[in-house]
């Protein structure tokens, strides 16, 4: 080859060069490193190895252990934080609305922006406000209070109520058969 | 200072022993450095790779079975760690364009070239770009074939004898330069 032969006293050069260097080193100090060589590498030698000073498997166990536990947190919260389903009255039920399943323009509503002058619901929710309709076939002051007190079985008071309530009622015929004949 | 044999050294690395590890630097430290400074750009990257190369030889100590000569495989371990910086440089394999031959003009007989001594073609290589930087090294002065450089390197056989081509063609156009101009070589 003749790029081969051309190149081959390069070669012979640097190889020779090389290889025939004295063994001492040269007087100009061109082979020899410098001191912070050494430094360098007592300093990297002293220095205790990763593994041995931070177990890597450990890291893993306690990293593993805390994502669980995260994660069992994570599911206990949200379950427990799931929306409660509240039952309906059957008298509710026709207002509340049916559910749409087309998106045409007449089930649409138009979007009804709340008036600056509307009060909050909770003003006027309060209690001094609530106009009640009277019943005028009710007459209002003979109108007798409802025991609404749970008295307990077998009291004096409920005893007492219990006998009232009988009095009061309308009394039921008790007639001797005998004198029924007569 | 104690002079151990290899063997010894090789025993006492295995143990930990600061005084073996001075000793094993202090024989070895000089021959490797020139071996390095072939493959580096200059004398500081050199000395990295040297830094690297001993530690990795202390580490890896306990692998020694003591089958060949210690200073053999210390010298691949250095190699090693030389084309290791290398190939994290990022214009490690590259073409700095075309030289014309100057098969002609060049003086390559032996009453030339004896003027030049180590530490001139050392400075020589360093001018080269690291890709034909150590495919030279490894081709003409180690003595690889094409296809082990390219396993080591990590490149095909015909990038490898490319590159090895313009180091060569490098070399030539620069030793005659530097003849010319600088006579007392």
């Amino acid at each position: 080859m003749p790029e081969q032969q051309n190149f081959e006293p390069i070669d012979r050069v640097f190889r020779n060069a090389f290889q025939d260097m004295s063994e001492t080193p040269a007087p100009t100090g061109w082979d020899q490193p410098s001191a912070r060589v050494w430094k360098g590498i007592q300093s990297r030698l002293s220095r205790p190895s990763t593994s041995s000073r931070f177990p890597v498997h450990l890291l893993l166990l306690v990293s593993g252990a805390v994502a669980f536990g995260a994660l069992a947190w994570y599911i206990s919260v949200s379950t427990s934080n799931l929306p409660v389903e509240v039952a309906v009255p059957a008298s509710q039920e026709s207002d509340t609305p049916s559910v749409i399943t087309s998106s045409s323009a007449e089930n649409v509503a138009p979007i009804i922006t709340p008036k600056a002058t509307q009060k909050p619901s909770y003003e006027r929710a309060a209690p001094s406000q609530i106009e009640v309709e009277e019943d005028p076939s009710i007459d209002q002051k003979n109108v007798e209070p409802t025991f609404n007190k749970a008295l307990p079985p077998n009291s004096v008071e409920r005893n007492k109520q219990l006998e009232n309530a009988a009095k009061n009622a309308s009394p039921s015929v008790t007639a001797d058969p005998d004198t029924i004949r007569q | 200072m104690q002079q151990w044999s290899d063997q010894d050294l090789v025993e006492g690395i295995k143990n930990d022993s600061p005084a073996h590890q001075v000793a094993l630097y202090n024989r070895y430290s000089v021959p490797m450095f020139r071996i390095l400074l072939r493959y580096a750009r200059d004398r500081a990257e050199a000395e990295d790779m040297l830094q690297d190369g001993f530690i990795r030889v202390y580490r890896d100590m306990v692998q020694f079975r003591g089958e060949g000569a210690l200073g053999g495989w210390i010298r691949r371990i250095m190699i090693n760690t030389a084309l290791s910086h290398l190939r994290k440089q990022k214009d490690f394999i590259q073409d700095v364009g075309d030289f014309l031959p100057f098969e002609n003009k060049i003086r390559t007989d032996d009453d030339v070239v004896a003027q030049l001594d180590a530490a001139h073609l050392m400075r020589l290589l360093q001018t080269l770009p690291p890709g034909y930087r150590a495919v030279f090294n490894l081709y003409a002065v180690e003595g690889y074939s094409h296809e082990e450089i390219a396993e080591q390197l990590n490149i095909s056989v015909g990038t490898s004898k490319s590159q090895l081509f313009k180091a060569r063609d490098y070399l030539k156009k620069v030793l005659e330069k530097h003849y010319f101009k600088m006579p007392e070589y």
